[in-house]
């Protein structure tokens, strides 16, 4: 049951890739969304038949498709593993996955490439579900690399754009360093457990267990004291890096843009991106036991999320405002981790592809009716002729605002919440992040705020030349405009309000204690997830670090009148940050804003100067040019030059060469006699 | 001398046979029927190679340690193994030789009896049991590969790639031929177990002549595995030689070279336990191809990078692959190296053949700007080659990802010393995938060029790159029957006695 | 030093004799003299073989090599009528310099480890009741028995390398190979060196391209 949650879309990717030019757009609207609705049916009736039903604490249901690679005590194997973890994930993957499939219909009407995109989509659902639902390190990974190929198909989608290309190969690269980190610790992982499995496997007649309980047992790793826990995770924390566009690793995304928008909503806001953060929590009992290793998650996520919200103010392509919003939550999830409410992480995760989902295909709705206008520059005024994206957009707004009784605000209040009352980092420091994630959620706040006013609200700047536009107010009110928007299909609208609902009801999953609430998904979820060791050593903290009950108990203990007042002072930052942007923003919709912000601290242009352009430049100029080629060619000539002769009339007699080379060979050879006599 | 010790078993030389008859036989063919060779050539090669393939596997259960025709011809699971990939090579390069020939007009008989001979002399080098084995077979192989990288007589091109080939392959076949004499005069032996048993006895006659004896063998054999510093001919040869003959110099010759490699280095002189200079020799040996495998790697990658010709480019690429392999060298087992050899070759011949099918003519078209906008013009060659180059860059669940992973997770337990080496390789091919992009990017997000026209393909060519894509993704998918033999160890270590 | 004894003494003129007549086989810039100072360096390898009590190998050497070999040499230079090299412009002239250098850095080390051989070789193990060393007949037991197979391999590789150069020596394409043929039996009498129907050839060529 459980490969076939997975084999559905790839099915439909195939069929869409083969048949689907002959066939035309009705047939593969039908087989993309209809494998896609397949894959959901099945993963919900597997969540709530045979997981749910299963005793707390007790929840694993096991599938060995085949053995993939067994060979001495290395084992890996094609089996899919369900669990709370990732139970939740594949439930809010196919879910949103067939919303945003069925939008994708509409907004890719009439596109020549049609049953390319799908195919490529479906594909991506199947690697998808396969990196969630691998059950050891290296299955994880081919779901990991196959992620990240279809990102890059489907950001290069537009073939007749040089950037989405360049984007496209940005992304790979950029992720293929994350995997760097990855690959590595897995080799290490396998070296220390002699496992890469997350269940117990039979390797060469000996029962092994799995490498999470092996890690549990562990001695925890104090800040600084750098062991073999601490390398595992960290290294993997570098692939988590790259995929979930995490400092310094977040270049790709805000160019993955160039993508079609039901990508990006997809990919690069609601699943893909969000697998960083599952790595996280599926390893969590490698986590725990290191607190450097903690720690340095917690500082990246809380600097990336305040970092990131900084330059989403600035940026004036919709898109664009909504990456760096995207890059900024993951920011929070992987500060959630990083505290060691690794729950609150994955609830964060859940909510936000809900709301962020929304917000993208509300923004391509945008997109679409303004015929392919990106720059909310030469926006405004939209609600009236938009009127349900407006509205659903206005949920989602609200939402990732941290509006209350709205999805996000349950999930961000946990997180922050969590990260005050944390125990697992020094107090000063739990103290610090607390306060840049607050700011973030200002930030936030202001930034959304921005984004529906320029779009919806004010005067229409339809017109409005785009390098002008920052200082340029609109004069010619009554002229006709060129530009005529509309309202998107239906077929497009309604995975919206879908979208909206679930933005609004996603987070009752999770209320806290301190609200009445059961906390139902913590308590889900937390059989799966280890706790963090306390870092000062208070009985409470004590008793949580060795057993889950105590910590439960120790939940009790929450002082709930603190949480209450914790959850006011949210309240009142996301109130602060929409009234914020307002008055700023409906007053003068086009300020300008600081150049280093809208140029995005000028990241890129670092890291081509400091990395691609020298590596580049070795390439061509030294190894190539001159080493293969002018040690040759160059040297000759210069030497030549320096007996006053020319040396080009044999220029096309290349025996030269070979005697060239043949002379290196004779170098290699001298120094290899030598140092094998005189070593 | 008893002739009663030489056991001359003529059923372990059986594949050899075969195809050195199957190779006079087709230049008979080619001398009486001009006409009918062109049809008959390529089928009877194939025939005689997959009769080759059966004559392997049936010598599978024999397989052990007592070598035949006096310690020449070892019959191990490391002989066999190799040889059944080279003749997988040479069953995909027969088939895709024919439409080669026909499309270049150029005559088919000598080409396949080549091919034969090359067959023989790298079946020859897995199988050599004596350093006297192991030249006669490199000699073989190289020469007929010399030959046929010049096939194509009237291009400037071809001619100079061999011609270059040739001589700096007989000045590196010099060192080699230099190395092993001298390895004879410091042992009195050419017998590979025997100089193993020498060193492990710790009976070196000169251990000093030893030592240059092994660093000029070593310069012989990296100069046929293209390592660096020994690599320089490569992407002049690659460039400049017809594109089916590059994936036939890229694919089996290596493949048996690393055989004979294996069975001179890592068996005879992989002796870190024997007193004196045995252990000595193996320390050096294992440092130096460490060093020479990491400076192989990162200039591979490294130039590739500045590459815009897909034959150099795949030239350095191979360079780069050259030096993974020597990462599973490096553990002195033949499992990971034969592992990674076999995802090698069939993800180069099918690369290298996607190449020549797109070349046209006299190989025009190769410049990677050529293939711009082809993506959706030619799906059954777009969509071949971005695989190959997604299994080079080893991205999973292609064959490619599946080979490096085995060498480095085999070196990275097999010694703490070698670590260094497999975070320069992950490094490396983190820098390569840039390149590997390159050609997807501009096959299917570029505008097509105008004077593009489909490339005819002959059945044998699309079932050689049927294979090739299947094995590539088999390989990723089930890598685990090759493994499984690979695991394969002949029982009882024990050699025939020195002879003499 | 100077109590050297006659057989060092005929090794060294032996060695000094070969050495030099190879060095000035690539010196000499006339094919003649080149492929004349070859078969003085293969007379003196010979000599040296005797001087290891090769006595075969050595005769070999003068028989097939300097003898069969190197007369074929020279008839081939002959024919082909290949003149003098003239001495042209090396663009590759850091390696003048260079080759010296790696020359005797080579040579110094071949020395150092050449110097820490001892001059006695320890005795052959024998049984005793084989032939003489270097003899006829030890040399074909050898290769009819250990060497047996490498003996008959050689004839693989000897008749690839022979096709080998076939087929990169000729240089006509097969239309071209018919007719020059045809000439051939036209001109009635077949001939080693077909000079007359080549000029023919050339003429045909010349006038389908007028």
């Amino acid at each position: 049951m459980l490969k076939w949650i997975t084999f559905a879309p790839l099915i439909g990717a195939l069929l869409c890739g083969f048949l689907g030019k002959k066939l035309g757009e009705k047939f593969v609207s039908l087989v993309a969304c209809g494998s896609v609705a397949v894959s959901m049916v099945l993963a919900f009736f597997a969540f709530f038949t045979k997981l749910l039903p299963l005793p707390e604490g007790q929840r694993v249901v096991t599938e060995h498709f085949f053995t993939w690679i067994e060979v001495g005590t290395f084992r890996a194997d094609f089996a899919y593993l369900l669990d709370p973890l990732s139970g939740t994930y594949i439930l809010f993957i196919t879910g949103v996955g067939l919303l945003i499939h069925i939008y994708a219909t509409g907004y890719m009407h009439g596109d020549e490439g049609f049953y390319r995109f799908f195919a490529y989509l479906n594909l991506f659902m199947f690697m998808m579900l396969t990196l969630v639902l691998g059950d050891n390190l290296l299955l994880l990974f081919v779901g990991w690399e196959g992620v990240g190929l279809c990102s890059y198909l489907l950001i290069g989608y537009y073939i007749e754009r040089q950037e989405a290309g360049d984007a496209a190969k940005k992304a790979f690269i950029v992720n293929r360093i994350g995997d760097f980190g990855y690959s590595i610790g897995v080799m290490v992982a396998f070296t220390t457990f002699t496992s890469v499995s997350f269940v117990d496997k039979t390797i060469g007649g000996k029962l092994i267990p799995s490498l999470l309980t092996q890690a549990a047992e562990k001695p925890v790793e104090a800040v600084g004291a750098f062991g073999i826990m601490t390398a595992i995770a960290l290294l993997l924390f570098v692939g988590a890096c790259g995929k979930s566009a995490q400092v310094p690793l977040f270049v790709w995304l805000p160019d993955a843009m160039a993508g079609p928008t039901p990508v990006s909503a997809l990919i690069h806001a609601a699943t893909m991106v969000t697998a960083g953060v599952y790595l996280t929590a599926r390893c969590s009992a490698i986590f725990t036991r290191s607190q450097t290793a903690l720690l340095i998650v917690a500082v990246v996520g809380a600097f990336t999320a305040m970092f990131a919200a900084t330059i989403g103010i600035a940026q004036n392509d919709i898109k664009k405002v909504l990456a760096y919003s995207t890059v900024s939550q993951l920011g929070y999830m992987f500060l959630a981790c990083g505290v060691g409410a690794f729950t609150a992480g994955i609830f964060h995760v859940m909510t936000h592809a809900f709301f962020k989902a929304l917000l993208f295909l509300g923004a391509g709705s945008v997109i679409h009716g303004m015929h392919e206008e990106q720059d909310i520059r030469r926006m405004g005024g939209l609600k009236k002729y938009m009127p349900w994206t407006f509205k659903t957009m206005m949920v989602g707004w609200l939402a990732i605002s941290g509006v209350p009784l709205l999805s996000g605000f349950f999930s961000k209040d946990e997180i922050l919440w969590q990260t005050w009352s944390s125990t697992a980092l020094p107090t000063g420091l739990t103290k610090t992040l607390w306060f840049l994630a607050l700011a973030t959620a200002l930030l936030t706040a202001v930034y959304m705020t921005r984004l529906m006013v320029l779009t919806f609200w004010g005067k229409e700047r339809f017109d409005v030349a785009k390098d002008e536009g920052h200082h340029k107010t609109e004069h010619h009110e009554g002229e006709h405009h060129a530009i005529h928007p509309h309202e998107s299909p239906k077929v497009m609208w309604i995975p919206l309000v879908v979208l909206a609902v679930l933005s609004i009801v996603g987070g009752y999953v999770g209320v806290s204690a301190a609200w009445g609430g059961s906390n139902a998904i913590e308590h889900f979820l937390s059989p799966v997830i280890a706790k963090a060791a306390p870092m000062i050593d208070t009985a409470h903290g004590a008793a949580a670090a060795t057993a889950s009950h105590a910590a439960e108990a120790a939940e009790a203990h929450h002082d709930v009148t603190t949480e209450r007042i914790f959850t006011g002072i949210s309240v009142v930052v996301a109130f602060l940050g929409i009234f914020l942007g307002w008055t700023m923003f409906t007053a003068q919709p086009l300020r300008k804003m600081p150049s280093l912000l809208e140029n995005k601290y000028y990241v890129d242009e670092i890291y081509d100067a400091a990395i691609v352009n020298p590596i580049l430049g070795t390439s061509r100029n030294f190894l190539w040019r001159i080493l293969d080629v002018k040690i040759i060619d160059g040297a000759i000539n210069g030497i030549a030059h320096l007996f006053g002769e020319t040396g080009s009339t044999m220029r096309f007699l290349q025996t030269g060469f070979a005697r060239s080379y043949a002379a290196i060979m004779l170098v290699g050879a001298i120094v290899l006699i030598l140092y094998f006599t005189f070593r | 001398m008893q002739f009663s010790n030489l056991n001359l078993d003529y059923f372990s030389i059986l594949p050899e046979i075969i195809t050195a008859l199957a190779g006079v036989i087709l230049m008979l063919i080619d001398a009486f029927s001009k006409k009918a060779g062109r049809k008959l050539s390529p089928m009877f090669s194939l025939f005689a190679l997959v009769a080759t393939l059966a004559s392997i596997i049936a010598l599978w259960p024999r397989a052990s340690y007592t070598a035949s025709f006096a310690g020449m011809i070892v019959n191990d699971h490391l002989r066999l193994y190799f040889a059944l990939v080279i003749v997988a090579c040479g069953i995909i390069a027969t088939l895709l030789a024919s439409q080669f020939l026909d499309d270049e007009a150029l005559p088919p008989g000598e080409f396949y009896a080549l091919m034969m001979f090359a067959t023989t002399g790298m079946l020859m080098m897995a199988s050599a049991g004596d350093l006297v084995m192991v030249f006669l077979g490199l000699e073989t192989s190289s020469i007929a590969t010399y030959v046929m990288a010049g096939y194509r007589r009237t291009d400037l091109r071809a001619n100079e790639s061999s011609l270059k080939y040739f001589l700096l392959g007989s000045f590196s076949a010099a060192f080699l031929l230099y190395g092993m004499a001298l390895t004879y005069g410091a042992t009195g032996t050419t017998n590979i177990e025997g100089i193993r048993q020498i060193l492990i006895a710790g009976k070196v006659i000169y251990p000093q002549m030893l030592l240059v004896g092994v660093a000029m063998m070593l310069v012989g054999f990296g100069f046929k595995i293209a390592t660096a510093p020994f690599h320089l001919w490569t992407p002049d040869v690659y460039e400049g030689a017809p594109t089916l003959v590059t994936a036939i110099l890229a694919t089996g010759p290596k493949v048996a070279v690393f055989a004979a490699f294996l069975r001179v280095f890592a068996e005879g002189l992989g002796t870190p336990t024997a007193p004196a200079v045995g252990a000595q020799i193996y320390d050096n040996w294992i440092n130096a191809l460490a060093v020479m495998a990491a400076i192989g790697m990162t200039f591979g990658n490294i130039v590739a990078l500045a590459q815009r010709n897909m034959k150099r480019m795949l030239a350095y690429s191979s360079i780069a692959h050259g030096g993974y392999t020597l990462i599973g060298f490096l553990t002195t087992e033949y499992a990971p190296v034969g592992f990674y050899m076999l995802t090698y070759a069939l993800m180069s011949l099918g690369a290298f053949a996607i190449v020549q099918m797109l070349a046209r003519e006299g190989d025009a078209k190769t410049e990677i700007s050529d293939y711009a906008g082809i993506g959706f013009e030619v799906p059954n060659l777009s969509f071949p080659l971005a695989i190959f180059m997604l299994s080079m860059a080893g991205i999973p669940p292609m064959a490619g990802f599946m080979g490096k992973f085995y060498v480095f997770k085999s070196a990275w337990v097999s010694s703490p010393n070698l670590r260094w080496l497999v975070i320069v390789a992950i490094i490396n091919s983190i820098i390569s995938v840039y390149y590997y992009l390159y050609p997807i990017v501009v096959m299917f997000f570029r505008p097509p060029v105008s004077d593009f026209t489909k490339p005819r393909l002959s059945p044998m060519s699309q079932l050689a790159l049927a294979i090739t894509i299947i094995g590539t993704l088999y390989f990723g998918l089930f890598p685990n029957g090759a493994l499984k033999v690979l695991q394969q160890k002949t029982p009882g270590a024990q050699q025939v006695a020195v002879q003499k | 030093m100077f109590e050297l004894p006659i057989q060092q003494l005929i090794f060294l003129f032996v060695a000094a004799v070969a050495v030099f007549a190879a060095f000035n086989v690539i010196l000499q810039r006339n094919p003649i003299y080149s492929a004349l100072a070859l078969i003085i360096t293969m007379c003196a390898l010979a000599g040296t073989f005797l001087m290891l009590e090769a006595q075969f190998v050595a005769t070999m050497q003068v028989i097939v090599y300097a003898g069969a070999v190197m007369v074929l040499f020279v008839f081939v230079i002959m024919l082909l009528n290949v003149r003098t090299e003239e001495a042209r412009q090396d663009r590759v002239k850091y390696l003048k310099l260079v080759a010296p250098l790696l020359f005797i850095a080579l040579l110094g080390e071949v020395i150092f480890v050449a110097r820490s051989v001892t001059t006695t070789a320890p005795p052959l193990a024998t049984t005793g009741n084989e032939p003489a060393f270097g003899t006829v007949e030890s040399i074909g037991e050898a290769m009819f028995s250990s060497y047996l197979f490498p003996f008959e391999a050689t004839s693989v590789l000897i008749l690839m390398a022979m096709v080998g150069s076939l087929v990169l020596a000729r240089r006509r394409t097969m239309s071209e190979a018919e007719t020059l043929g045809k000439l051939i039996e036209e001109s009635g009498k077949p001939q080693l060196t077909p000079a007359e129907p080549v000029a023919k050839l050339e003429e045909k060529k010349e006038e389908i391209a007028a």
